[in-house]
């Protein structure tokens, strides 16, 4: 009698397997979409939280929308992880009409298998209230540049550029006449210890700063695309070339000159940045996001200024990441999501993001604050780059692995030979299993 | 001879009366036939969601590691591919060796720990409120005691503050040399409290007189605790060991918490194997999408374990002294 009874048990857990791997299958119908009259609402998944000031000025945005269009926004504010959760409703039917992260992220979760929609046409839509001005009006060519996807996937609302940071109470001098070379940066170091403050302050266990950091270098000595040529290289041989040495070398021996400030390769982030806001280090490499993030805690008289990466030969391209929305390919109400895309995109959301929330908008005609004048003029001086040079978007196993490379670099673990040997191992090793 | 009586019992007791047998075997044969007639809706339930959210899952795994697969498109079939590359990848060579310092040096201080605390806590005045006070950290979330251990020990954390308070140097605790052996100590702090009350509960259960007649043959306490107390806690031990090897496979949170950032995963060079897992799939502010590669890692340590977990039994095993 216990043979049937262990036979049907068997029987039914086969069953359940069978049934769990077809509903998975069903999962992620790429017709999904409703007829565009249909679509009278849509599912936003945030990269923000409620509480922050980019969420108030959208939450502003959808409730103008909602009143002035009927499409009804059903708005969930996920965080900075929203993309490894819409990654894993790809597969279910659950997926959202609407996301926005930075475009690295995109193009890895959504961009790398068509999973998002080719937004062009989204360029050409009227934004809010302001007869014949278009997305494109608001978003210049010069960012399409950045969107390394086969098709724009990415409409961007906010743009981040790594510079350096510092105060223009404390180095006036440097206002009007910024260092443009690396010589004549780490020139004013002597200067800058003498006043009692170390030159640089930089979290060196946040890694995606050390990235930024030294690739921001590699590109300064290799050119725009060079470094994401190099990582592409399956032999891994363009470690060896001098213009690498020259960049890893000068990154190197800013630990050896102790121009760093003291206990940066043992603190936990963000506590050097804390510190350069405290004014206890002159400069501070880092994004856009330092007026929102650090503004409140700088003196009032700190005149907060930046400037462009240092250069070391010709090339003198900004970083640059754009955050903004994309639509998933297997989104229901892809229309209706559009729409609000090209909504946000004028020029009342766009000055509110400026204003309120102390970002950089992609338009350039929208007023910023004063703190973030010398950026402004920066991006409009300068041609641009995907920050990383890509490789973040494209490689981003390799790149979490060339991450701890960056670091021992910085920390002065690791020397520049060192690093390139190790460089070339971790690149190879990538090469073997995606080759 | 306790068998022959038993079967003597047993002989006396079914030939008392036909009737009764017969009454007793219908009785039987009714409690049976429900028991077996609520044996599947009992059942049921459980294996369902145990394969659904266990077994299904684990072969799913399996089958994606012979797969390229990014989470969201077909996946590719590949073959042993992954394993060949893995084998040879020195980021998981690290991992596979932290994985191992946790497991051994983690383990063993743990061990000697808790049977030291055991020595001095069995006859102790207030054990029982130095045992909570041991446990604590075992039951605070490894995220948070990982947030408090990066406050105390960063370069201008609370140990440095004290260095400097007596004159000494500040310590790098945090730099990427110490960073691993911090992440040991780690781990041992907040898991001796357990492993000691597993313990302590095991050499509870000794009768006192076994020690007062090792006092009484004139031992020291080393002597009593490798002729009494080892051995009559060794099955207790053994069960320890498996489970404290299990565990450790999966310690995740106080590393991924302790060496990196809100966003970024931490270096690595203090990866273990669940990192590695997480690393390669969902991890960092861009993730790999990797997850035929990080399921190939996670069944080669997860059969590499087992077969750790054999070993280790097989080792450990005594006849159980029964007391």
């Amino acid at each position: 009698m216990r043979l049937p009874t262990l036979r049907r048990a068997v029987a039914v857990a086969a069953a359940t397997l069978l049934t769990a791997s077809g509903l998975a299958a069903c999962g992620g119908d790429d017709d999904a979409a409703l007829p565009a009259s249909e679509q009278k609402e849509f599912v936003y998944w945030s990269m923000w939280q409620e509480s922050e000031p980019v969420a108030k000025v959208i939450k502003a945005a959808i409730a103008s929308f909602e009143d002035e269009t009927g499409i009804k926004v059903d708005v969930q504010w996920q965080g900075r992880e929203v993309l490894t959760k819409v990654k894993a409703a790809l597969n279910t039917d659950d997926v959202p009409d609407l996301v926005d992260q930075g475009f690295p992220a995109i193009k890895a979760a959504l961009g790398l298998d068509d999973q998002a929609m080719d937004l062009s046409s989204v360029y050409d839509m009227d934004v809010s209230g302001e007869a014949g001005r278009t997305v494109r009006d608001a978003v210049p060519e010069a960012y399409d540049e950045l969107n390394t996807a086969e098709s724009l996937i990415l409409v961007p609302y906010y743009v981040s550029a790594f510079s350096i940071w510092y105060s223009g109470r404390d180095y006036p001098e440097l206002v009007d006449s910024p260092p443009e070379t690396w010589s004549d940066f780490t020139a004013l170091f002597d200067q800058v210890k003498a006043n009692g403050q170390a030159p640089i302050a930089q979290d060196a266990d946040l890694l995606s700063y050390d990235s930024a950091l030294v690739d921001a270098a590699l590109v300064r000595t290799l050119g725009v695309g060079n470094l994401h040529a190099l990582v592409s290289d399956e032999s891994a041989e363009g470690w060896d070339a001098p213009e690498v040495h020259e960049a890893l070398d000068a990154i190197a021996q800013l630990a050896v000159d102790d121009d760093y400030l003291p206990g940066y390769d043992s603190s936990k982030w963000p506590a050097m940045e804390k510190a350069w806001a405290a004014d206890k280090a002159a400069f501070l490499h880092m994004g856009s996001w330092v007026p929102y993030a650090l503004g409140p805690e700088l003196d009032k008289d700190y005149d907060l200024h930046t400037f462009n990466f240092p250069t070391f030969g010709e090339e003198s391209a900004v970083p640059v990441t754009t955050y903004g929305y994309a639509v998933p390919s297997a989104a229901e109400a892809p229309d209706a999501a559009k729409k609000f895309i090209a909504y946000f995109l004028g020029s009342k959301w766009l000055t509110k993001l400026s204003t309120d929330a102390e970002i950089l908008t992609p338009d350039p005609n929208i007023d910023v604050p004063k703190i973030l004048e010398d950026q402004q003029a920066m991006l409009a001086d300068n041609d641009l780059y995907l920050a990383d040079d890509g490789i973040v978007a494209d490689f981003p196993d390799l790149t979490t692995r060339l991450a701890s490379l960056n670091q021992g670099l910085i920390t002065g673990e690791l020397s520049a030979d060192e690093y390139v040997d190790k460089a070339k191992e971790v690149q190879e090793q990538y090469w073997k299993l995606n080759g | 001879m306790i068998r022959e009586a038993e079967r003597a019992t047993a002989t006396t007791t079914a030939g008392v009366t036909d009737e009764g047998a017969v009454r007793s075997s219908g009785a039987r044969s009714t409690l049976e036939r429900d028991r077996r007639r609520l044996f599947l809706p009992f059942v049921l339930p459980a294996l369902v969601l145990y394969l659904v959210f266990f077994i299904g899952p684990a072969l799913a795994a399996v089958w994606i590691s012979f797969t390229r697969w990014n989470g969201s498109t077909d996946a590719e079939w590949v073959g042993t591919r992954n394993y060949e590359v893995l084998v040879d990848d020195p980021v998981f060579h690290t991992a596979f060796v932290n994985t191992l310092l946790i497991l051994v040096v983690v383990g063993v201080v743990v061990f000697v720990i808790a049977f030291g605390l055991t020595m001095v806590l069995r006859e102790m005045r207030g054990r029982n409120a130095v045992r909570s006070i041991l446990f604590t950290p075992y039951m605070v979330s490894a995220i948070v005691l990982s947030i408090l251990w990066g406050f105390i020990f960063q370069y201008d954390g609370l140990v440095n503050s004290l260095l400097e308070a007596f004159g000494m140097e500040p310590v790098k605790w945090l730099s990427a040399g110490n960073l691993m052996p911090m992440i040991l100590l780690g781990m041992v702090w907040i898991n001796v409290g357990l492993y000691a009350m597993i313990i302590l509960a095991a050499v509870d259960r000794i009768p006192n007189q076994y020690y007062e007649d090792a006092a009484l043959a004139g031992t020291n306490s080393l002597q009593r605790f490798f002729y009494v107390t080892l051995p009559m806690t060794w099955d207790v031990v053994a069960v320890a060991a498996t489970l404290w090897t299990i565990n450790s496979l999966k310690i995740f949170e106080f590393i991924f918490a302790f060496g990196g950032t809100t966003t970024d995963l931490p270096s690595t060079d203090v990866w273990n194997s669940a990192l590695f897992v997480y690393g390669m799939s969902f991890g960092g502010r861009t993730p790999a999408y990797a997850f035929g590669y990080a399921s190939a890692a996670a069944v080669l340590m997860l059969i590499l374990f087992a077969v750790f977990v054999i070993l280790l039994r097989r080792i450990m095993r005594r006849e159980p002294i029964e007391f």
